[in-house]
């Protein structure tokens, strides 16, 4: 009994330490994930952010992520109005022929160089002309 | 009789365990719970996420900031100059689905914006939980987003 307790009791907190996948924004014809988050203290490290379209929607030609410091308190990233956000670090996926899913990898809130960031864009670009944009807060 | 005398022992004792086992995974939660609002919580005051496409933003308000630890969601319009915005339709309803609970209309509060709170009893600290939010414009359905990032 108490050896099923310990076992209980370690994969709750196995399950709860755990790095996990969390889904940024679902729409009805794309999902966006984070996979594999990992988080230490105020720092975030996501392995990939996945882009999956739907079937019967427009594919994905490509996607840029910002992650930038929120300065103007406009949302999203924005050079105007004063004073301009501040980026920390971007990141773009393309591909040469239209896809389902678009991966980019090896993301994080921080950059050794530009320092920590508090918020995040991402805009997806669709075959056929046309873009979504998302953005948010760490 | 002596069998089942002797089996009275045995059972105040798997009793005695499975009430420990309880109140250890209870605390281990409440640790588990606290530090992860603590984790979300830092200087902020929500989770906030932006559809720049029809302009308009997802609020969920730091649980750590209510007692009750409910989760407040809000949707507010961000007006016609928002970067990116593809068609300006403010959000006029919304509904939002929390795991197998009935739907939840969000209905708008003092500062004109759309409002649901989610009483915390309804969220899981074990397993995965789903919040399923419906934004509409009128009769047209804006998006379907899934919450699961936004102190849930």
């Amino acid at each position: 009994m108490l050896k099923r307790l310990k076992i209980s009791l370690f994969l709750l907190v196995a399950t709860a330490l755990a790095a996990c996948n969390a889904t940024i924004v679902e729409t009805d014809c794309m999902k966006v994930v984070a996979t594999k988050v990992e988080k230490d203290g105020w720092l975030v490290q996501i392995s990939a952010i996945s882009i999956e379209v739907k079937d019967g929607c427009n594919k994905v030609k490509a996607a840029r992520y910002k992650s930038y410091r929120e300065k103007n308190g406009k949302p999203g990233y924005q050079l105007d109005p004063q004073p301009s956000d501040e980026l920390v670090d971007q990141k773009e996926a393309e591909v040469d022929e239209d896809t389902s899913t678009l991966n980019i990898t090896n993301v994080s809130n921080s950059n050794p160089n530009t320092g920590r960031a508090d918020s995040w864009q991402l805009e997806i670009d669709h075959e056929g002309g046309g873009s979504s944009t998302f953005s948010g807060n760490f | 009789m002596k069998n089942n005398l002797s089996i009275v022992p045995i059972l105040l004792t798997v009793a005695v365990l499975l009430g420990s086992g309880v109140a250890v995974a209870k605390s281990v939660l409440h640790f588990a719970e606290h530090a992860q609002e603590q984790e979300f919580a830092g200087a902020k005051s929500s989770r906030q996420l932006n559809v720049h496409f029809y302009g308009y933003q997802i609020k969920v308000l730091n649980p750590g900031l209510n007692p009750q630890r409910d989760r407040v969601v809000r949707i507010r319009d961000l007006g016609p100059k928002v970067s990116n915005l593809q068609q300006d339709l403010d959000p006029t309803a919304a509904k939002l689905t929390v795991n197998s609970h009935p739907a939840l209309d969000l209905v708008p509060n003092s500062q004109g914006e759309l409002q649901a709170i989610i009483p915390a009893s309804w969220l899981s600290l074990i397993t995965a939980n789903t919040a399923t939010l419906t934004v509409f414009h009128n009769q047209k359905t804006l998006n379907q987003i899934s919450l699961e990032g936004m102190f849930f």
